[in-house]
């Protein structure tokens, strides 16, 4: 086994009530580059408990994943998604819908895949092309698991579309330490989504590590505050 | 002893287990269970294998009965992938949904005359679980039926997948055991496992904390594997 593992945990903050949440993480990468995390996220605000287990291969691309939802102390759903070069499926079973079964056909693998722990939203910063500095990519066919901000419905398959915006490096401070960073916009696409501000976040490394993630919406920052292993 | 709950309703408790053969340490698991109001549990375990370079990650619910509602097995053997599967359980059916590698989309559906009562899914402390099938007002030996596993691999290396098995336990007593995690008030059990798919196992015992949580304090294999599990870490907080 020649795996590496690194392990962190992220706080969230809301800018009026404090610490409403925070994040438990693990990720172990092959030596191919394949990648598996694991996280558990917790949300005071919303008593909502997230479990997820999401691998990506070595180029990012989404391969399966899982997403268990608990909401005021009770199961809400749980769900396994597995993607392709054609599309992705997702076999579930929520409180709302019942057992499901979706297949999208996209002519391709999605572009990536947001199951909704933070850590993960700053894997979508891999997609960039950063030999051509500062700019926009279009994202297309990103699948998820929930078109709610704080993802907490279904677990179900959904795909969108989005801009990733690339503004540069800069140098920040976070409680897990301070770092050289990759300062990245999201801007959503879909007309539901028009009147979201985008999602500003940071990563470090070639493990685009997530270190701090600003959404407006939510009123939230979330910041790495511990942070072990060997991430690069 | 169950404490209470805090503000979000639920209890975790985090450990880590080691491996450990002629006091070589050969692998370990990592485990996080929430303990929620409704009495539903969830395990998640990431568990390595040295030698035989297993690294399989489960999730697993259970209901207030400590029945299998449903559960996720990701297994990488030696750095590749071997397998993902999901599986949900409810009295009247077990359905399981898997990728095999390389491209094997495997998809099981199960009749059930009894709902299915365990689901073992190779963590150690999975397999402690299944102690809690056990009446501790009946007789000292008892046999199980309607279980289920992911695998019929000593390692649990195969699948993962829905197949049927059964076996029976021994409690053996109540005992105070020592471990790096500390002390702790344990039941002593002993799988059954003769004239089941397991009957070429060697002899296991389980030492499991003795306040409803039945969290894996030890375990052993024994001969000719020699093998030792133990709690090497231990926390529990109150959300």
């Amino acid at each position: 086994m020649q795996h590496r593992t690194y392990r962190g945990q992220i706080s969230y903050r809301h800018d009026r009530l404090g610490e409403q949440g925070r994040e438990w993480f693990s990720v172990s990468v092959q030596p191919d580059g394949t990648r598996t995390l694991r996280a558990v996220c917790e949300m005071e605000d919303e008593d909502l408990l997230r479990d997820v287990t999401y691998s990506v291969d070595g180029h990012w691309r989404p391969q399966d994943a899982y997403v268990r939802l608990t909401r005021d102390g009770s199961f809400h759903g749980a769900s396994w998604f597995r993607f392709d070069d054609e599309g992705a499926e997702c076999e579930g079973f929520t409180i709302e819908e019942g057992r499901f079964r979706q297949r999208v056909e996209l002519g391709q693998c999605p572009t990536l895949f947001a199951p909704h722990p933070v850590v993960s939203d700053g894997w979508q910063a891999a997609a960039y092309d950063y030999s051509k500095g500062p700019g926009m990519l279009s994202l297309e066919n990103c699948a998820n698991s929930s078109s709610r901000p704080d993802g907490g419905s279904g677990p179900m398959l959904g795909i969108v579309f989005k801009d990733l915006e690339y503004l540069g490096e800069e140098h920040i401070v976070v409680g897990a330490g301070s770092f050289r960073a990759r300062h990245l916009k999201i801007h959503p696409r879909q007309a539901a989504m028009a009147a979201w501000p985008p999602l500003e976040f940071w990563v470090a490394g070639s493990d685009f590590l997530l270190l701090r993630l600003r959404w407006d919406l939510l009123e939230t920052t979330y910041d790495l505050v511990a942070l072990d292993g060997n991430a690069r | 002893m169950t404490t209470p709950f805090g503000k979000l309703g639920y209890r975790l408790v985090h450990g880590t287990i080691d491996y450990t053969h002629a006091g070589r340490v050969r692998g370990h698991e990592r485990f996080t269970i929430s303990a929620h109001g409704d009495g539903s549990r969830i395990l998640r375990t990431t568990s390595e294998i040295f030698e035989t370079g297993v690294l399989r990650d489960v999730s697993m619910r259970v209901g207030a009965d400590w029945c299998p509602r449903d559960a996720f097995v990701r297994l990488t053997i030696s750095d590749q992938f071997r397998g993902s599967g999901w599986f949900v359980f409810d009295e009247h059916e077990a359905q399981g949904e898997a990728l095999h590698a390389p491209a094997s989309r495997v998809s099981q559906r199960v009749r059930l005359e009894q709902p299915v009562r365990s689901f073992g899914t190779h963590p150690i402390l999975g397999d402690s679980w299944h102690t809690a099938l056990f009446d501790m007002n009946g007789p000292a030996t008892q046999q199980f039926e309607n279980l289920m596993i992911s695998s019929y691999a000593f390692d649990g290396s195969t699948g993962p997948e829905l197949l049927p098995v059964a076996f029976g336990l021994e409690l053996v007593g109540i005992e105070d055991v020592e471990v790096p995690a500390g002390r702790f008030r344990t039941r002593h059990f002993r799988f059954l496992l003769r004239k089941t798919e397991f009957h070429d196992h060697p002899p296991y015992d389980v030492w499991v904390t003795d306040d409803g949580d039945y969290v894996t304090v030890r375990a052993r294999v024994g001969s000719p594997r020699d093998l030792l599990y133990e709690l090497a870490a231990y926390e529990q907080v109150e959300r």
